[in-house]
């Protein structure tokens, strides 16, 4: 967006004076302003008139490079501008050039696939990611048609989807750095006309890969839409509200660090206020006040649904569009000042008796690297009570050498002084009942877990095995769906799955033995 | 042709060929030398390489005849070996106890016979156990406290079977109702099973412990490698020689192997099941986004000072992982092992202090000094001139003089010495011309040490081994000393003594700073003290490393307080110096003897080009030889045996 602005300027400033850029054309300011508000199929007729009239001006040359670049034609990019200076076009010819450069060595032995509605274009590397390109195109298509009939728009062209190898391509196809990706846990952007997602196998654990897929889209509307005025408040507030519409309502269910936060932040009067994050949330001070800022708009902007629904909404954004900040355009909306949107919001908020859950600030990261050592899965050390933690951690050194059964009762003891619930020994002694063929014991304890951390596809997958092993393909496939929303690359899930499909004549069956095959043969 | 053949005792040889004649070459003896990188030797502890000579003529008429020379041995000694083996029974003797819990936990409460099978299995881990307590007191590096925990818990199940043993008789013998022996039994198997669940814990601490111990260990090998690419960096950086882009090539294959090792070293008492799914493709991104191959690839590419900055990257983020790691170990013995840690911390604290104090004392030394040297310098701009006009006659005497010490005549300690000395009057000269005198004076008397030295050496020398040429050397040394005495002299005399410049409040100040450093000696006396308590435990050799820092700095406030009496700014400076210097060291020291880092075991395990010496190659330290040097001046022997005393002192110096 920068590089667009800056050229925006640069062409505006030089229009200005009477100066060697004085063939700068309008057309080319107008393009460019196109281009920055995402209003493609008008910038790129516009473009192609300017190339046709002037096929040698620095400016048109970088504007079809830009549009190139953006319909991810890279090489066509760096073709495009061979010859012109780094410097030229105020310094953005280098920027451009490199920017395509990297994208395309993280892009250049990618297949395409056309998406079953032809909305997309699903680009990703050959090999293992294939076995998730079938659910890319169902969560996207599905997203389509939801935030379309949501939001009313519905973009023309089929959008670019770049599935990434690794969280270090991310930086180089955009200018995040890798520091900054680990950092912040960025793991997908919506950017350059395009959707930039990190696959789930480049991070250890895997992590909720679907909903970020439509996170991102619903970010790609709305800055269509908004010809790209929204803020960054909004634009996350309504990408995490809306980023389950691929597979059902906006509820407005929280997820419990999000819930936690909230309650705490509630509780101690410490909410982030709405000035506070202008004009950024990166400028908040730490990553907690971050975290609970994003939960505060996603609540935000379900309060506001709650209120004027799914027009509403679109009314907003659009007010924002036509030139209303975003306070403005809510507070219209909502027939209140905004003031009195803030206040009626905490109370709505006080109301809904958040929980501060007990093991909410246990939930999982997304993983880059592996730990040290074997505490990866043992976190032992997140458990209070001593003795809880003993036993806990005998139960492990006993199921580490397949003695499940005294295994079993360890962790049962260390649940006792656990005060009969603690998340991560519920899951431990549901998988060890699971290997002991205590089925009905395992879903027991498992069930509970699947609110708890949903970046955890462990509770998840046992309920799936355990329920298939009674016979209850019906529930098992919905707990096999579940963990594939998080961790795809899982053989046991994809299998089993399959298997559970298979008993109950799904349609997509065949999808799940094939993505099966392909896993266990290039395990 | 003469070749060096070498090879795994038992195994394949190699030939490398050290003299390959010209086909006209006559010769009867031919001189050669090879630097054999034993890093192609794919040294590990406990291998023994044979390697021999062999030469072979080139008589090609009835063929070529060989000899070799008698084989010498080279053994890698490696206290690790042991010690790692240690570490794989304590592991297995781990694993045994998690059966025996494992059995306890599920067995059938009513069954004597399966109880009796099971106090079996436990009395046989008893035998166990007492053998790696007897293992431990060979391994140098097990912790004392280690041999200690295994002795008790050998005790408490000796007790437990024991006990176990007579009740199981009791039950057999009584022939009691099921509901009964389930209870006895039962109320038995609680109480083992309770004290079964904290020995297993305790060994898993121990081998945690002993894990990260191993590798903090190569951790500090990475560091000696990390250092030694730095200097070799900038040594090219210098120079630019091919040799040297080789050398860091391959040193940076070494790290590669070391941290690959590291990277190998887990835990073999896994202590839980991973039940998440990991993406290995994470994993392998992991490894290929490998600092190290970056440096590698900019190297490739001839990209050596980018290649550099990369290292630093890495280094950067070593040191961090060794931190990290060090933390690591901290956390666990505080947690795990409070008692020692508590001490060692405490010590480590108070070590702290008494390092940052004399630092502090040193600081106000060194500006005390430098306002002295300032004066002087004021002092003697007027006669500056004058003054080194004079010193700079002498001085160039006194160089003349020692370039016609023939080098033949000196052994290879005197020339050693000659370089030093050489070098000593250069600072000298420098410093002259500078108008530094009193540092100039400083440096004269430790060149005058030196020329001493090499006067007495060659003196003793003369006695058992005349040669012409060790005759004009000493003359020529001796002729030399009166004129190193008249540059003293001369300074001395143009640099008016301290008090004299000093001026009052610097003159008070050094006497505060003098009952300071008495203070901080006191304090240093008590820590030392403390350490050396009985029943004080520490981890490692942490006790045995702060007792010998804390003395020899002692040694350095001592000589400290006895210049700052004499008000003499320059000599305090300097013991000040060394004493801070010399507790700093000690912390570290202290920091890895905690771990019981063993210096010798990984110094001498490194796979760089050795030189191996021979007899004639051994020089025994400068300070050792002054002191042999002056020991022998004193002692003559009983009448009758002055020969041979001088023989034991010259052997000794060799």
């Amino acid at each position: 967006m920068r590089l667009i602005l800056i050229i925006i300027l640069a062409l505006v400033a030089s229009s200005d004076v009477p100066s060697a850029q004085a063939n700068v054309s309008q057309e080319a300011v107008t393009a460019a302003r196109h281009l920055r508000a995402w209003q493609f199929e008008k910038a790129r007729k516009e473009i192609a008139a300017l190339v046709k009239a002037n096929p040698l001006s620095e400016e048109s040359r970088y504007l079809q490079a830009e549009i190139n670049f953006y319909d991810g034609r890279y090489k066509q990019v760096l073709s495009g501008l061979l010859g012109l200076k780094d410097s030229a076009v105020d310094e953005n010819v280098g920027a451009l050039r490199k920017l395509a450069a990297s994208s395309l060595q993280a892009t250049k032995t990618f297949l395409v696939h056309p998406s079953s509605e032809g909305h997309f274009q699903i680009y990703y590397a050959p090999g293992k990611d294939a076995a998730i390109v079938p659910l890319v195109d169902e969560v996207l298509e599905a997203a389509y048609e939801a935030l379309g009939n949501d939001l009313g728009h519905r973009p023309d062209a089929p959008i670019r989807v770049e599935l990434l190898g690794a969280a270090s391509d991310l930086a180089k196809v955009s200018t995040l750095t890798v520091k900054e990706i680990e950092t912040t846990g960025t793991i997908a952007l919506c950017k350059y006309g395009k959707l930039m997602v990190v696959t789930p196998r480049a991070t250890v654990f895997g992590y909720p890969w679907m909903d970020t897929l439509t996170h991102e889209y619903v970010h790609y509307v709305v800055t269509q839409m908004s010809h790209d005025t929204v803020p960054v408040w909004l634009h996350e507030g309504l990408a995490r509200y809306l980023q389950v519409r691929w597979r059902g309502p906006a509820t407005g269910k929280l997820g419990s660090l999000d819930e936690h936060l909230l309650a705490k932040g509630l509780k101690n009067d410490k909410m982030i206020s709405f000035d506070d994050m202008h004009p950024s949330m990166a400028k908040l001070p730490s990553q907690a006040a971050a975290a609970l800022a994003f939960a505060e708009v996603s609540t935000m902007v379900g309060y506001i649904h709650s209120k004027v629904g799914d027009s509403g909404l679109r009314k907003v954004i659009l007010g924002v569009k036509d030139g209303s900040s975003a306070r403005r355009s809510v507070a219209k909306v909502l027939s209140k000042p905004w003031k009195e949107v803030e206040r009626n919001w905490i109370t709505h908020l006080k109301s809904s008796r958040l929980q501060s859950k007990r093991f909410a600030e246990r939930s999982r990261q997304i993983r880059f690297r592996k730990g040290k050592g074997s505490d990866d899965n043992v976190g032992v050390h997140a458990i209070k009570n001593e003795k809880a933690k003993k036993y806990t951690r005998l139960a492990g050194m006993l199921r580490a050498r397949g003695h499940n059964a005294a295994a079993a009762i360890e962790y049962q003891k260390a649940l006792q002084y656990a005060g009969g619930s603690d998340p991560l020994i519920e899951a431990k002694l549901s998988r060890v009942y699971l290997e002991l063929g205590r089925y009905q014991d395992a879903i027991t304890l498992a069930e509970p877990l699947l609110d708890i951390d949903e970046m955890d596809p462990v509770p998840p997958t046992t309920l799936g095995i355990a329920r298939l092993a009674l016979g209850d393909a019906k529930k098992a496939s919905l707990a096999f769906e579940r963990a594939l929303r998080i961790t795809p690359f899982d053989s046991q899930v994809r299998c089993g799955l399959a298997q559970a499909y298979k008993q109950v004549g799904d349609k997509n069956t065949a999808r799940e033995r094939d993505a099966c095959e392909l896993l266990q043969q290039v395990r | 042709m003469i070749e060096l053949v070498y090879g795994e005792k038992g195994g394949r040889q190699t030939r490398q060929s050290l003299h390959a004649p010209p086909p006209d070459e006559i010769t009867d003896s031919i001189q050669s030398k090879l630097l054999w990188d034993l890093a192609e030797l794919n040294l590990r502890p406990g291998i023994e390489i044979e390697y021999y000579l062999e030469v072979t003529d080139n008589d090609n008429v009835l063929g070529p005849n060989s000899t070799k020379s008698r084989v010498y041995k080279l053994r890698l000694f490696s206290p690790r070996e042991r010690h790692e083996e240690l570490i794989g029974r304590q592991e297995e003797v781990a694993a045994h106890m998690l059966e025996l819990l494992a059995g306890r936990l599920t067995v059938d409460r009513t069954s004597v016979s399966l109880h009796r099978d099971i106090s079996r299995f436990a009395a046989e881990i008893v035998v166990e156990l007492g053998s790696l307590v007897a293992a431990f007191k060979n391994d140098e590096l097990s912790q004392k406290a280690l041999a200690t925990t295994f002795e008790k818990l050998r005790d408490r199940m000796n007790t437990r079977v024991t006990r176990e043993e007579q009740l199981l008789s009791e039950l057999e013998k009584l022939g009691m109702a099921e509901e009964l022996v389930a209870r006895r039994l039962g109320d038995s198997d609680t109480k083992i099973v309770g004290e079964l669940e904290d020995d297993i814990l305790t060994i898993g601490d121990w081998l945690h412990r002993q894990e990260i111990e191993n590798l903090l260990g190569i951790s500090d090998e990475v560091k000696a490698s990390q250092e030694r690419l730095d200097k070799l960096f900038e040594e090219y950086k210098r120079t630019g020689s091919s040799e040297l882009l080789k050398e860091i090539e391959r040193e940076l294959r070494v790290l590669e192997k070391k941290l690959e090792e590291m990277a190998s070293q887990s835990s073999s008492m896994p202590e839980d099941v991973l039940d998440r799914f990991v993406n290995s493709d994470a994993l392998q991104q992991e490894q290929e986004a490998n600092c190290l191959s970056k440096v590698k690839d900019l190297l490739a590419a001839g990209e050596v000072l980018a290649a550099q900055e990369q290292m630093k990257t890495c280094s950067q983020a070593l040191d961090e992982s060794a931190s990290a790691l060090e933390e690591s170990l901290r956390s666990l013995r505080n947690d795990k092992f409070s008692e020692e840690e508590k001490e060692f911390q405490e010590a480590m604290d108070q070590l702290a202090d008494l390092a940052q104090d004399q630092q502090d004392i040193a600081d106000k030394t060194d500006q005390i000094y430098e306002r002295y040297a300032e004066s002087v310098s004021e002092l003697m701009r007027e006669k500056a001139e004058e003054v080194q006009k004079s010193t700079r006659i002498t001085l160039e005497k006194l160089k003349k003089k020692l370039q016609e010490i023939p080098r033949s005549g000196l052994s290879s300690f005197s020339k050693e010495e000659l370089e030093i000395l050489q070098q000593r009057l250069k600072d000298t000269e420098a410093m002259l011309k500078r108008n530094e005198f009193a540092e100039a004076l400083s440096m004269a008397r430790y060149a005058k040490r030196s020329l001493r030295t090499i006067r007495d050496e060659l003196q003793f020398t003369l006695d058992e081994d005349w040669s012409r040429d060790a005759v004009v050397a000493e003359k020529h040394a001796r002729e030399a000393l009166p004129l190193a005495r008249k540059l003293i002299d001369e300074l001395k005399e143009a640099t008016p003594p301290p008090s004299k410049i000093m001026s009052k409040d610097d003159s008070r100040q050094l006497e505060r700073l003098k009952r300071q450093q008495q203070s901080l000696r006191s304090r240093s006396k008590k820590l030392e003290k403390r350490i050396s308590e009985k029943g004080k435990p520490m981890p490692g050799k942490a006790g045995q490393a702060m007792r010998e820092g804390l003395k020899d700095a002692m040694k350095h406030m001592q000589r400290a307080e006895k210049q700052m009496r004499s008000r003499d700014p320059g000599g305090a400076r300097q013991e000040a110096r060394d004493a801070a210097q010399k507790l700093g060291e000690t912390r570290k020291a202290a920091q890895g003897a905690a771990r019981k880092r063993q210096k010798q075991g990984r110094a001498s395990w490194r796979d760089e080009p050795i030189r191996i010496p021979g007899a004639e190659d051994y020089k025994a330290p400068e300070e050792f030889r002054e002191e042999i040097l002056e020991a022998m001046k004193k002692d003559k022997g009983p009448a009758g045996f002055s020969e041979q005393v001088k023989r034991y002192y010259k052997e000794i110096m060799q």
